[in-house]
C-alpha cells in the first residue's frame, strides 16, 4: 500500500494541480496581502519620494510566458508613476517579443490617468545589440533608439528633448524573467551609478538579494507576490482604484502552495512509514 | 592563418576594450562607441542567420518527411503570418499620427471639436469617435470622448448585496448615483476586484467601490492630444493619438494577443504540473541536507501564499502576542537575506573568478572553443 503511494501515478498529481489552479482561476478568488516584503516597500518608498516630472525608465525583459507574474508588476508600477505625474520611458532591452505587451499596457494605464503619449510617456521598444545598448544609453539614448515604436524621431517626442542619458533618469526598473538583471547591475549601476530596481519572477529572487543588500538596487518586486503587495500599497494610497491581477493571482498561488505543501508532507509521511517498515523487516 | 587572424583580432579587441575601461578619454570613448556600433550591426545579422537556419532546417524536415514533419509547416505558417499581418496593417493605415495645419489651430477652443479641424485630422489618418470634445490642458489640447466621473453615497447595505455576475433591476434602482443613470438597455455585470467591485456595461461604465464608502463612476476614455503652446502658435502641430483612436497595428496586435501570448503562456504553465510531480518524488527527507532544503522550500511556499501567511496564520496564531503578525514573512526574509544570501554570494564570487579566468584564457588564445575547436 505504502509502496503504491510512494510510486503514485503522476497523473493523479496533475489532476490535483489542475483542480487547485482552475477552480480559483475560474472563480477569481482574490486573496489580498496584508504584510509587505521589505524589498517591495523599499521600491515603493523610492518612487513615492520622487517629485512630479521626474523620469522612470522601465525595461520589459520578459515574454508572454512570464507575463502572469510580471505584467501585474508593470501595471502597478505604471499606476504609481502616472498617479505621481512622473514621466515614464518603456524599453525592451533583452526580449523582443514583449514589445506589444508593454506598449498596450502603457497606453491602457496612461489613458486611465489622462496621460499623453509624447509629453508624459513614450515607448522605445527593442533594438538588437544587447550589452552595447546599455552602455551607449549612458551617453546618448538617441544613439541606441533614434526612433520610438511609432517610428517617430526622439527629437520630436516632447519629453525626450530633455532626456539625453541616464543622468536625466531618476530610476530604472528592470522587469525580468531572463538573465538581464546582472547586466543592469554590473554595467548600468556599476559604471553610471544609475538608481536601479528590479521586478523578477519568483525563482530569480534569491540570486538578487546580494545586490539589494549591497545597495546596488533600491528594491525588488518578488514575483506575483510582489505585484500583489505593490497593488495593496498603491490602492491603500488611493493612487488607483483598478483591481489588479496580483490579488487574483494570489488566490491561485495560495491554493497551489497549499496543495504542494500537503503533497510534500503526504509523501514524506509515506516515506517514513516505508523506511520504518523496511528497518523492522531487516 | 585561418586560425591565427581570428585569435589575433579577438585578443587585440578584447585587451583594447579592457584597457579602455580605465582610460576615460574622449578617444577611448569614441573607440568603444564604434565597437558597440559594430556589435549592433553584427547582432542584426545574427537574426538573419537564425532565420535562414530555421528555414533550412524545417525545409529539410519537410523534404525528408521525418517524424512529425507536419509541425514544420506550422512553423512556416507562423513565420509568414505575422509579417503578412504587419504588411496589411501598414497598407491599411499609412499614417497614424496626424498633423494639424497651423491655420486651423486658432479654431480650437474648449468644447465640441470644430468640423474643419475634425476633417483635417481625419484626412491626416486619425480615426476619431463620432462625438468628441476639445479641452485645453496646460500647454496642449486634448481631444477626447466625453469623460464623466461621479461620486455617490452608496450605502454599505447595497454593497453587501453585490454578487458576482449580472446586476438585477432592483439593485440597479437602489444605486443612488448622482447625475448618472446606469444604461437600462445594456446588461450591467458586477465583478469583484480585490477590495472593490467593478460594475461594467459594454466596456463603457466603471463603477468602483472603495473601502465600502466611496463610489466612483467613470466612463472609459479615449483621447488624442495636440501638443503645442496654449494659445496655439504658428507651425503645424503633431497629434498624438491613443491606441483606440487609431487602427494601426490591429492585425498584428490581435494575432499577438490572441495566438502568441496564450500559446507561450500555456507552454510555460505546464511547468507547474511537472514541478508538483517532481516535488512529490524528490522532496523527501532522506538526509540532513535534503531535510534542510525541504524545510526552506516549505517555509518559502508558506510565506509566499497570503492565504497561509496572512489569513491562516492570523486565525491560528493571532492570539499569541509574542509572535509578530508578519512572522512567516519575517522568517522568509531572514532565510533569503542570511543563509540564502551567504550561499549566493559564495556562488557569485566563484562564478566571477571562473569568468575572469575563462576570459583571460580566451584573450590569450589558450581556449579556442569559441572557434569551434
Amino acid at each position: 500500500m505504502i509502496q503504491k503511494l510512494l510510486s503514485l501515478d503522476r497523473r493523479w498529481i496533475f489532476l490535483i494541480i489542475a483542480v487547485v489552479v482552475f477552480v480559483p482561476a475560474i472563480l477569481k478568488i482574490p486573496v489580498p496581502v496584508s504584510t509587505i516584503s521589505n524589498s517591495t516597500q523599499q521600491l515603493y518608498d523610492t518612487i513615492e519620494g520622487f517629485e512630479p516630472g521626474e523620469v522612470v525608465m522601465i525595461s520589459l525583459d520578459y515574454g508572454p510566458s512570464s507575463m502572469a507574474e510580471l505584467q501585474p508588476q508593470l501595471t502597478a508600477l505604471l499606476h504609481h508613476c502616472f498617479a505621481k505625474d512622473l514621466r515614464v520611458i518603456g524599453i525592451n532591452w533583452a526580449v523582443f517579443d514583449s514589445v506589444l505587451l508593454g506598449q498596450n499596457e502603457f497606453d491602457r494605464v496612461a489613458r486611465l490617468h489622462g496621460k499623453t503619449y509624447g509629453p508624459d510617456y513614450c515607448y522605445l521598444g527593442y533594438k538588437p545589440g544587447g550589452l552595447p545598448n546599455l552602455l551607449d544609453m549612458g551617453k546618448d539614448i538617441s544613439s541606441v533608439y533614434p526612433k520610438d515604436v511609432h517610428n517617430k524621431s526622439l527629437t520630436d517626442i516632447p519629453m525626450m528633448k530633455a532626456i539625453k542619458n541616464y543622468d536625466h533618469i531618476s530610476l530604472v526598473v528592470d522587469l525580468a524573467s531572463v538573465g538581464s538583471p546582472p547586466f543592469w547591475i554590473n554595467y548600468v549601476y556599476g559604471r553610471f551609478q544609475q538608481t536601479l530596481a528590479l521586478g523578477v519572477t519568483g525563482v530569480m529572487i534569491s540570486e538578487l538579494y546580494p545586490a539589494l543588500d549591497a545597495g546596488q538596487i533600491v528594491g525588488i518586486l518578488p514575483g506575483l507576490l510582489g505585484a500583489a503587495e505593490y497593488e495593496y500599497l498603491i490602492q491603500d494610497a488611493n493612487y488607483t482604484m483598478e483591481g489588479g491581477d496580483g490579488a487574483t493571482g494570489m488566490g491561485i498561488q495560495s491554493f497551489l502552495h497549499v496543495a504542494l505543501i500537503l503533497i510534500i508532507v503526504f509523501c514524506n509521511i509515506a516515506f517514513f512509514i516505508d523506511r520504518r517498515n523496511r528497518s523492522n523487516i531487516a | 592563418m585561418k586560425r591565427q587572424i581570428p585569435i589575433i583580432l579577438c585578443s587585440l579587441l578584447g585587451f583594447c576594450l579592457v584597457v579602455r575601461y580605465f582610460i576615460p578619454h574622449r578617444l577611448s570613448q569614441d573607440f568603444e562607441s564604434t565597437v558597440n556600433d559594430w556589435v549592433r550591426i553584427l547582432a542584426v545579422f545574427a537574426f538573419v542567420i537564425g532565420l535562414g537556419s530555421l528555414i533550412r532546417v524545417h525545409l529539410r524536415r519537410i523534404a525528408m518527411k521525418v517524424s512529425h514533419w507536419q509541425y514544420s509547416i506550422v512553423v512556416f505558417v507562423g513565420l509568414l503570418l505575422m509579417p503578412l499581418a504587419a504588411l496589411v496593417d501598414f497598407v491599411k493605415t499609412p499614417n497614424q499620427l496626424a498633423s494639424l495645419p497651423a491655420n486651423l489651430t486658432s479654431k480650437l477652443q474648449n468644447g465640441p471639436l470644430p468640423a474643419t479641424v475634425r476633417q483635417a485630422l481625419t484626412e491626416g489618418g486619425l480615426s476619431l469617435p463620432p462625438v468628441v470634445t476639445v479641452e485645453s490642458v496646460g500647454k496642449r489640447w486634448k481631444i477626447q470622448e466625453q469623460r464623466q466621473q461621479f461620486a455617490t453615497d452608496a450605502s454599505s447595505e447595497i454593497i453587501t448585496q453585490l454578487d458576482q455576475g449580472k446586476i438585477d433591476r432592483i439593485l440597479r434602482q437602489k444605486f443612488s448615483v448622482r447625475d448618472l443613470q446606469l444604461p437600462e438597455s445594456i446588461e450591467v455585470t458586477v465583478q469583484s476586484k480585490g477590495r472593490r467591485w467593478l460594475l461594467e456595461s459594454g466596456a463603457l461604465w466603471y463603477l468602483l467601490i472603495y473601502q465600502n464608502q466611496i463610489l466612483t463612476v467613470s466612463r472609459d476614455t479615449t483621447a488624442a492630444y495636440i501638443v503645442g503652446p496654449n494659445p496655439v502658435g504658428s507651425g503645424d502641430l503633431p497629434v498624438y493619438a491613443s491606441r483606440k483612436f487609431s487602427k494601426q497595428g490591429s492585425s498584428v496586435n490581435w494575432l499577438f494577443l490572441n495566438v502568441y501570448v496564450p500559446l507561450d503562456a500555456t507552454m510555460f504553465s505546464l511547468l507547474a504540473f511537472f514541478i508538483a510531480s517532481a516535488a512529490y518524488r524528490a522532496f523527501r527527507a532522506r538526509t540532513m541536507d535534503a531535510t534542510l532544503l525541504l524545510l526552506a522550500g516549505v517555509i518559502l511556499m508558506f510565506a509566499n501564499a497570503p492565504l497561509l501567511a496572512n489569513q491562516f496564520w492570523h486565525s491560528v496564531f493571532g492570539g499569541l502576542n509574542f509572535l509578530p503578525d508578519a512572522f512567516p514573512t519575517l522568517v522568509k526574509d531572514w532565510i533569503l537575506q542570511v543563509p540564502g544570501m551567504a550561499a549566493r554570494r559564495a556562488i557569485q564570487i566563484g562564478l566571477a573568478l571562473g569568468a575572469i579566468s575563462q576570459s583571460l584564457r580566451i584573450l590569450l588564445g589558450i581556449d579556442r572553443a569559441w572557434m569551434g575547436e
